[in-house]
């Protein structure tokens, strides 16, 4: 009971706690327990981190290759980290970023432009309602748009009446849908505040 | 072989792999996927040591009054507490340290959400145009009812939306439509960027 009852209790306090530093502005009360709060978020990153590290290394033991690579790769950061400290090296963590995790990160996030168009194929096939039809008129005219606004070879007549209709849309459709969004999520967020906040939500607890 | 060529030529290795993916998946791309993330999980922590623990470990020694240490000792004991939590049978003693984190999160996201998103998109006017203004006003609180996942339970007969709530959803379709035609420039804008790049290094060795 009492191992239940205390998380609650250090949950709503502190939640209150910091909520009231902020409302009513009491820097002194808010920062500290904001200080307190990432310095925990940054040893629980740590921690997971580490369980990432031992879960492959476990898995580099029982014969698998990927997990071999992910633990090496980890290790070699860390490594260079400790040389790049104690002064050995220099920009060791840097190099490793920009030579590996920069070029990876681009190519990922560029590759997303094969995955979209597979994507909306995919669309096209399932979804044949007037969701459907109207997502892909409204991505195509965007594109169009985009496209047409830069082209030498297109009438200037044409690229205005497809910016016109853009413009009609953004303006109307997609910041009534956007703004839509917006403000369902912070109705949620807020929900879900106030649940934690009164202890009705118990995330800790599980 | 000078340091840049050796970058030149790892980056463009794990690009090309990664581009693999376009033919199925495959060892190449599940290689470079996996580099990515024992690197980019092992940068993060190198980051969050370099750059949040050690300076507090530094200010604790900076300024030793009795305020400063008992201040900066209770979430040293927490964090200590959070990494029982790898030990199943004292897993319960981080509970307290997630609770807190979990309180203070739950502040700052309700206040961020009351103060950053809520009360400016309410207040926010979109349009000079009255009349715009009032359309986007209603076709945002369509959107909205859209929300609403209840429905009456009728015996025999199928669950249909309601009309607004239809109307809702051709306007959501249509924000995803914009959504999606701007990911997809922004990621082709990317490709093209990673292409040239690639292609005027190795010009330049060339020449």
């Amino acid at each position: 009971m009492i191992k239940r009852s205390i998380p609650v209790a250090i949950a709503v306090a502190v939640g209150l706690l910091t909520f009231i530093g902020l409302l009513l502005n009491l820097p002194q009360l808010s920062r500290l327990l904001l200080t307190w709060a990432s310095f925990l978020a940054a040893v629980a990153l740590l921690v997971g981190v580490l369980n990432l590290f031992g879960v492959h290394a476990n898995r580099l033991l029982k014969g698998n290759g990927y997990s071999g690579v992910l633990a090496l790769s980890m290790a070699a950061v860390f490594v260079l980290a400790i040389t790049d400290w104690r002064g050995i090296t220099t920009d060791g963590v840097s190099t490793v970023f920009n030579w590996v995790q920069f070029p990876l990160e681009a190519a990922l996030s560029s590759l997303l432009a094969f995955l979209l168009l597979f994507a909306g194929a995919q669309l096209l096939r399932r979804q044949r309602n007037i969701g459907g039809v109207l997502f892909l008129l409204t991505a195509l005219l965007v594109l169009l748009s985009t496209a047409l606004a830069t082209s030498r070879f297109i009438p200037g007549r044409l690229a205005e009446t497809f910016g016109a209709v853009r413009e009609v849309i953004t303006t109307i459709f997609v910041t009534a849908g956007m703004r839509g969004i917006l403000l369902g999520v912070a109705l949620g967020t807020i929900t879900l505040g106030i649940r934690l906040l009164v202890g009705v939500e118990r995330p800790y607890n599980k | 072989m000078n340091n840049d060529l050796i970058g030149l030529i790892i980056g463009f290795l794990l690009t090309i792999f990664i581009y693999s993916y376009i033919w199925g998946d495959n060892p190449l791309y599940r290689l470079a996927v996996h580099i990515l993330v024992g690197v980019s999980a092992a940068y993060a922590a190198v980051v969050v040591v370099d750059k949040l623990l050690l300076p507090f470990y530094r200010d604790l020694q900076d300024t030793p009054s009795d305020l400063a240490l008992i201040t900066g000792l209770v979430p040293l004991l927490l964090g200590l507490l959070l990494v029982l939590k790898r030990l199943p049978r004292l897993a319960w003693m981080g509970t307290g340290t997630m609770a807190l984190l979990i309180g203070v999160g739950a502040a700052v996201s309700l206040m961020g959400a009351l103060t950053g998103t809520l009360l400016p998109q309410i207040t926010a006017v979109a349009h000079p145009n009255p009349l715009v203004n009032l359309v986007i006003t209603l076709l945002t609180a369509v959107t909205l009812l859209t929300f609403t996942f209840s429905a009456k339970a009728k015996n025999n007969s199928e669950w249909k939306r309601p009309w607004w709530q239809q109307i809702g959803q051709g306007i959501l379709m249509i924000t995803f439509g914009a959504l999606f035609a701007s990911v997809l420039n922004t990621s082709f804008i990317l490709l093209i960027e990673r292409i040239s790049y690639f292609a005027a290094q190795v010009t330049q060795l060339l020449s």
